[in-house]
């Protein structure tokens, strides 16, 4: 294994475990106000600061972490299943049901995905509470996020249906459902895995673009595009940086799931 | 054609069924009294029946009428005139520029093929990729650069992967390795035999860029506060605006297919026919 593959899986499961342990490990309760600390500094009690609300700034960090770094894989695992399902279906099948599905694919893909995506969260209720808002928004990705996987998949599923082991066991008689099962799908497994972690990268940025315009996670739920949304108050950032940390966790999640991905898969 | 009819009648029909859909503000007017009330309702009558909304629409937009925004109560075809006008200046800076930097970063490092810069070029990218576009176009806002910049920034990154891996891939065929042992200089390797043999994909690139700069310039164009289609976009879903969404969608798709259609047509001309 690469040393860089190695650093990711290192930082990203100690990330996992962090979050995932958010409550153990974070001082306060991510929607408590300090109300006598707002906008406090860096301290023993509030390792990095507080917010204008007086909310401890790490323990959101935390708790923000686990929703992202729970959620985006939860939305990658559903996009990767419609792909690999639709992808499949259109690649074995063929015919009218491969022009059908294959036309639905490129309609997703003739309209940009966060254009789609504002048009689609904008049109679904915003004033709801932040469980179903996190919910409704990864869902909303997972859903919208199949196409280009689904393109991916469909080539592979194309490539392996005429390879010669295919075409050697459909003549032994091996059952069309059969050679999916056994033969197939176990060949994409690779295709898979990589689209499976291209997509999850691809949704935290998306969680966090639409948060930052209102159209994501709502408070007091924190989620890292949340707590980017603090970063709007430009000025004072050279003399806080602390507040920086969302945005660093955030690009050292991105890097580590970018970088888990081999230098193969990132040339196809 | 079918694309875009069907990315038209997607997008009403998303619009359509959105809870809120309908409702108009100057009916909780306390001073309104039932009659205008019901005035009001039947002044969105026609936008209720799917078929009837997306038939008429399509009519209309044959004979050069787009309708009216609800949103902005303007006509669309005038604030399409007026916010592409701001947005096609802020991409005919981007889109350029971006490909520009990419070219000439992208040509490099494959061409160079030094250790350290790849690994810094890559590092430079990687950051900038996991920099979400919403966070590049608050830094551009806050510190005074335009939009241009900003999509520059958020371009560059994926399109620079793309095109080093295309030309990377490229440098690595039988022809080219027997070019460079037989003693061609890199220049001439990459004018004679790399950039012809990727062109294809570039191009294909440079038309997928255009789709993209348009997804960018939602955030960027409502974070900067810059009246474009972008902002125009993220304000018609938020007013669940469907005449006017509907057109941006169309215009969105057919701006994608005829980049795609202009892609292949290059691609076609620049392919030699085999005998």
């Amino acid at each position: 294994m690469r040393v860089d593959r190695k650093i990711a899986w290192f930082v990203l499961l100690g990330l996992v475990t962090v979050c995932m342990c958010a409550q153990l490990l974070a001082p306060a309760n991510y929607a408590k106000q300090f109300r006598e600390a707002p906008n406090a500094s860096p301290s023993k009690h509030f390792l990095l600061g507080t917010d204008d609300l007086g909310r401890d700034r790490f323990s959101r960090l935390l708790y923000g972490g686990r929703v992202s770094l729970l959620l985006a894989p939860a939305a990658a695992l559903l996009s990767t299943c419609l792909a690999a399902g639709l992808g499949t279906i259109a690649g074995y099948a063929g015919g009218m049901l491969a022009r059908i599905i294959m036309g639905t694919v490129d309609l997703f893909l003739s309209l940009p995905w966060f254009f789609l995506l504002i048009t689609v969260r904008a049109t679904l209720p915003l004033d709801v509470s932040p469980m179903t808002s996190v919910t409704v928004t990864f869902a909303l990705l997972g859903f919208l996020g199949w196409a280009a996987s689904a393109r991916v998949v469909y080539a592979g599923v194309r490539a392996l249906r005429t390879s010669d082991f295919i075409t050697t066991a459909r003549a032994c008689g091996c059952l069309r459902w059969r050679t999916l099962a056994v033969h197939i799908m176990p060949n994409l497994k690779p295709i898979l895995w990589a689209q499976f972690l291209v997509s999850i990268p691809a949704f935290i940025l998306a969680e966090a673009n639409l948060t930052m315009l209102g159209l994501g996670v709502a408070e007091p739920l924190p989620s890292w595009g949340s707590l980017l949304r603090e970063l709007e108050n430009y000025d004072n950032l050279s003399s806080q940086p602390w507040r920086l940390a969302p945005l660093v966790l955030l690009m050292l999640v991105v890097w580590g799931f970018q970088a888990l991905l081999s230098h193969d898969e990132v040339m196809a | 054609m079918l694309i875009v009819l069907g990315g038209g009648i997607l997008c009403a029909t998303l619009v359509r069924f959105s809870p809120g859909f309908g409702i108009d503000e100057r009916e909780l007017d306390s001073r309104l009294n039932s009659a205008s009330i019901a005035a009001i309702r039947d002044s969105h009558s026609s936008n209720r029946s799917l078929p009837k909304f997306y038939a008429k629409y399509l009519r209309d937009m044959l004979r050069g009428q787009l309708g009216m925004s609800e949103t902005f109560q303007r006509p669309i075809s005038e604030l399409m005139r007026e916010r592409s006008k701001v947005s096609l200046r802020s991409l005919v800076l981007a889109l350029p520029g971006a490909w520009v930097l990419v070219l000439a970063g992208a040509i490099l490092i494959t061409a160079v093929r030094n250790r350290g810069l790849d690994v810094f070029s890559s590092l430079l990218v990687g950051a900038l990729m996991a920099t979400p576009a919403a966070m590049v176009a608050l830094w551009a806002a806050g510190t005074g650069r335009g939009t241009g910049i900003a999509l520059v920034l958020i371009l560059v990154p994926v399109l620079y992967r793309y095109t080093r891996n295309i030309l990377e891939r490229n440098f690595r065929r039988m022809h080219v390795m027997a070019a460079r042992a037989r003693g061609i200089g890199t220049p001439s390797l990459l004018i004679w035999h790399v950039l012809p043999t990727a062109a294809p994909q570039l191009i294909g690139l440079v038309a997928i860029s255009i789709s993209m700069a348009f997804g960018a310039l939602i955030p960027v164009e409502f974070i900067c506060d810059s009246p474009g289609i972008g902002q125009l976009a993220l304000q018609a879903a938020l007013g669940r605006d469907l005449p006017l969404l509907v057109t941006l969608t169309m215009v969105v798709t057919v701006v994608t297919f005829l980049a795609n259609t202009a892609a292949d047509a290059v691609n076609d001309v620049m392919t030699p026919v085999s005998a």
